[in-house]
């Protein structure tokens, strides 16, 4: 506990008084002549257990009045930040969230959680008198000292950024440096809005994190500013995917926002190579809603950026989408093959007559090669599941993005990819038919057109089939329950496997009402990987910048609205969303998708990632009533007050009835 | 001489109310107080048989000439009263607060009512007591005895314990029976003893009554600091915080003054508290009005 008022601390020499006037009045008795001794002999022994109790919870009171009242008007400061007992600090270490939540405005002054914070805790260390300041924050990694204080919010390294936290990475290297450096008494303080995406409660480093905190000499209080007021009504707007056909680009999009209570009407603004073009009205009834937009880009040109805006709203860093986009990517497919019926209808599939930019190449098993795949968006593999030391090419194409199917071989092997592999081929009793009674309408491949039109899994036929081993997530089963249609997400692409073949033999998947939609579902999926090529997570080095002087920011945040972001002090380029050059590459930047996930860790996930830590959380540390000290005079000037009713209470003697007034004399 | 406790103007008021007592008394001269005996007064009593030894001269004729038989006719007797002011002067009687001590108080209730009686025929005395009865002043009807008694109530210097119980045993021994005696005190001693002493005046028919004086502070006892209280009587004293033992102190003193009252109705006798700032006139005005037989008379 500190004071505002350190000096009138002396005060509390005057709790002393009541006990001296009491050795004061016991020396100074006056001497009276009495008659009715008996009596005051009989009352001081009867006096001398529960009275003499009373006259001490009476001295008891007063001194302790007195000395509440020093302290109230001594101005102590506690709070969930410093607590009761908080000792003397050689050094702070703060973790700094400066992930794009943070930039929520709450409170009147128009302050975000971020500058609150950092508001906050300059304001508590001049209090506690200026301890070593040493800055972890999310958006670089970084371990700063920041000397003066006074500087914290000048600093680009706690300005405002695009970017997402680690939080569990942070706290590791802020209990590293305790480690490695001559710290002595130290607390590390912690300024987040607690997102759940940003503090990562399953990740199993929380154990490891709190082994090195119990390690070190001298285990650190944890002091966690929580700033968890909820948030004025926001809505954000990101990019999903973005294809380009010839001059129409093709924009997936989506809105989402923090109240889904009510339907309301958001208005979305394009621009194109810093053109405005059209604004458009959209009305969300849920938390989030996936929208499609087709532009029409200038005649001839080539490659250019954009992006779509939201109106000002809770926080006006998520309101703004960056894009940029190349030249049409063709939608090639690799088909590899082992021979057989199947091919031609396959390759017919993948590129269908009339789409020009759709293209398919059959080639073996052994021609696989990283060239090969590099241009694919889809790959069909129809052919014994390669072994694993040749399966590094394919494995790079799907996590990179490619999409792949895979389809059963005529071939008995043991060998798995992504953990899984073919089982035995089945065969239907005759006049019977192997039935697909379940699949996932919503998503994958098998998804329902946009119309809403089911893809007719249930009227195949299928004679044939082969069965699906390992651990794969089911799309679509066989009235038998086991896998027809799973999925296995590898990186940022996925491949299907697929239990059947459209060959008469094995069943009428060559009809084409199920096999064409969902090879072209998954061959669209693949091309986006092109698409992401213009785009970077904020924050994310991207291999082409070596160093930050390589990154020219063309349009950003500040430029799209200056009512979206008027700091004066900015961070880096690389911490800030919009569409950068590097080098010769135009490359949008956009938040990353974790930052549109509001959760917030709760009190049971906290103490589970810090059990056994000495920790301590302060609530709602951005509210305007809250305070880092909070000052608790009221409290102690409602002591003295109890105090004293309560002496005056003990006090109160029964008076004797009052003697009848003297008669005069007749 | 003028005595400061002797106000005439006070005397003068309380003379136009006679000091009546109130059971037969046995006096030395004939008076206005009713005897036990039978006299020579005009009041018819009764008739009774003629023994052998009494005096042919009292033979009621008439009736002897009426019934043939001999009858004495017998008047009642009126004689004197003879008073005893009964004075405690130990050292406790010499507390005074704010108001007079209460022998200053005492003095004024003896002298006032000696006077009175002395003023109206009857014989009045004095006795002073401390540790032991230190005067005896028989009852006498002359004012030269009056002025004596004024004189030693003059000269009280009150000191030592208190020897009440056994300085009314002692005057119950000597004083013979049937006489007025006022006990003016405040009683600090043992009140079973004092039980006994009172029931040893009650046995040889003395009208009894008590005059209990106590200061005001005594009974309240409301001080603020802590005091050095020294006893009055054998000068041991002890230091107390008043506000811690005032409470118990008031219960002690109310404790105290509901067990003398009740010895007082036991012993059947009269009892009267006094505070030392009440008027002294009221007090005795109060105590001779109370004696005034309602019916004239017994």
């Amino acid at each position: 506990m500190s004071f505002l008022n350190q000096a009138i601390l002396w005060g509390l020499l005057a709790a002393s008084i009541p006990v001296i006037v009491h050795l004061l009045n016991r020396k100074r008795h006056r001497t009276v002549k009495w008659a009715a001794m008996s009596f005051i002999l009989k009352a001081t022994r009867e006096s001398k257990g529960r009275k003499k109790l009373k006259h001490f919870i009476i001295l008891t009171a007063r001194t302790l009045a007195l000395a509440a009242l020093v302290f109230a008007v001594a101005q102590p400061l506690i709070g969930g930040l410093l607590g009761w007992g908080g000792a003397k600090l050689d050094t702070v270490v703060l973790v700094l969230d400066r992930s794009l939540s943070m930039e929520t405005e709450t409170g009147s002054e128009g302050l975000s959680k971020r500058e609150q914070a950092i508001e906050q805790v300059m304001q508590t260390l001049g209090e506690m008198g200026n301890p070593n300041l040493i800055l972890v924050d999310s958006a670089t990694g970084t371990i700063s000292e920041v000397n003066p204080i006074s500087t914290l919010n000048t600093l680009s390294i706690t300005a405002a950024t695009d970017t997402k936290s680690n939080i569990p990475d942070l706290i590791e290297k802020a209990s590293n440096y305790i480690q490695s450096a001559t710290t002595g008494q130290t607390e590390v303080w912690i300024a987040s809005d607690l997102q759940s995406k940003d503090w990562q409660p399953e990740s199993s480093r929380w154990s490891s994190i709190r082994s090195s905190l119990d390690a070190l000499e001298q285990k650190p209080k944890l002091r966690i500013l929580a700033l968890t007021e909820s948030q004025q009504d926001n809505t954000s707007i990101s990019i999903k995917t973005i294809k380009r056909r010839d001059d129409l680009l093709i924009l997936d999009f989506e809105l989402t926002r923090n109240n889904d209570l009510t339907e309301s009407i958001v208005n979305v603004a394009f621009s194109i190579n810093g053109k405005s073009l059209i604004s458009k009205k959209y009305s969300i009834g849920g938390q989030s809603i996936s929208l499609q937009e087709e532009i029409e880009l200038p005649k001839d040109t080539i490659n250019g950026h954009g992006y779509i805006s939201l109106d000002p709203d809770g926080n006006n860093r998520d309101n703004t989408a960056f894009f940029a986009y190349g030249e049409a990517t063709p939608a090639h497919t690799i088909i590899v093959s082992e021979g057989g019926e199947s091919i031609p209808y396959l390759e017919k599939s993948a590129s269908l007559p009339g789409f020009k930019h759709q293209s398919a190449e059959i080639i073996a098993p052994h021609q696989v090669s990283n060239s090969i795949l590099a241009k694919a968006s889809l790959l069909i593999w129809k052919a014994e599941l390669p072994e694993p030391e040749k399966s590094q090419s394919l494995n790079r194409f799907i996590e990179e993005g490619g999409s792949a199917i895979f389809l059963p071989s005529d071939q008995e092997s043991d060998n798995q990819f992504l953990g899984v592999s073919w089982g035995q081929t089945q065969e239907a009793n005759s006049s019977e038919y192997f039935i697909v009674t379940n699949w996932n309408e919503n998503d994958g491949p098998q998804r329902n057109y946009n119309n809403g039109e089911t893809i007719p899994l249930d009227t195949l036929r299928t004679i044939k089939r082969r069965t699906i081993k390992g651990d794969i997530s089911s799309l679509a089963d066989w009235d038998d329950s086991s896998t027809m249609l799973g999925r296995v997400i590898h990186g940022k692409g996925s491949a299907i496997f697929l239990g059947t073949l459209p060959n008469r033999t094995w069943s009428d998947l060559d009809i084409g009402t199920i096999s064409v939609p969902i090879i072209q579902n998954h061959l669209n999926l693949g091309n986006k990987k092109f698409g992401s090529a213009f785009f970077s997570e904020t924050g994310r080095h991207t291999p082409l910048a070596k160093q930050e002087a390589d990154i020219t920011t063309i349009t950003d945040n500040s430029k799209v609205n200056a009512a979206f972001d008027n700091a004066t002090i900015k961070s880096t380029p690389l911490y800030l969303a919009g569409v950068k050059r590097i080098k010769e590459r135009i490359i949008a930047t956009n938040r990353p998708s974790d930052e549109d996930v509001w959760g917030q860790v709760d009190d049971t996930e906290l103490s589970a990632m810090l059990d056994g830590t000495n920790f301590s959380l302060f609530e709602n540390a951005g509210s305007e009533d809250s305070s880092l000290t909070q000052q608790i005079w009221q409290i102690f000037l409602i002591a003295a007050l109890v105090f004293l009713i309560i002496e005056a209470l003990l006090c109160l003697n029964k008076k004797p009835a009052k003697r009848a007034p003297q008669q005069p004399a007749a | 001489m003028d005595y400061s406790f002797i106000d005439h103007q006070v005397i003068a008021r309380l003379g136009a109310i006679p000091i009546e007592a109130r059971q037969p008394m046995l006096g030395n001269a004939a008076g206005r107080h009713r005897s036990p005996l039978r006299g020579s007064s005009v009041e018819f009593a009764e008739y009774r048989k003629y023994v052998q030894g009494d005096d042919t001269r009292r033979l009621d004729w008439k009736a002897y000439a009426r019934s043939d038989r001999y009858y004495i006719k017998e008047f009642e007797a009126d004689t004197n009263l003879r008073a005893y002011m009964f004075v405690d002067t130990s050292g406790s009687m010499d507390f005074a607060f704010e108001s007079e001590t209460k022998i200053e108080y005492a003095r004024k209730l003896a002298s006032t009512l000696a006077y009175l009686t002395i003023d109206q025929g009857d014989a009045a005395g004095l006795s002073l007591v401390d540790e032991k009865t230190h005067l005896e002043m028989p009852p006498r009807r002359k004012v030269s005895h009056l002025q004596h008694m004024f004189q030693n109530l003059n000269n009280i210097k009150p000191k030592g314990e208190t020897g009440l119980v056994q300085g009314l045993h002692d005057i119950a021994e000597k004083i013979g029976s049937r006489a007025m005696i006022v006990i003016i005190s405040d009683f600090f001693c043992d009140l079973e003893e004092l039980q006994d002493a009172l029931q040893h005046l009650r046995h040889k028919k003395h009208d009894v009554t008590l005059f209990h004086l106590m200061d005001p502070q005594e009974i309240a006892f409301d001080f603020e600091r802590p005091h050095r209280f020294v006893d009055m009587e054998d000068n041991t004293s002890v230091v107390a915080e008043p506000t811690i033992i005032a409470e118990d102190y008031r219960e002690a003193v109310k404790e105290f003054l509901e067990n003398i009252k009740t010895t007082a109705f036991d012993a059947n006798v009269a009892y009267r508290l006094i505070t030392t700032d009440e008027n002294y006139e009221n007090v005795l005005s109060e105590f001779l009005l109370d004696r005034v037989p309602k019916g004239g008379k017994q």
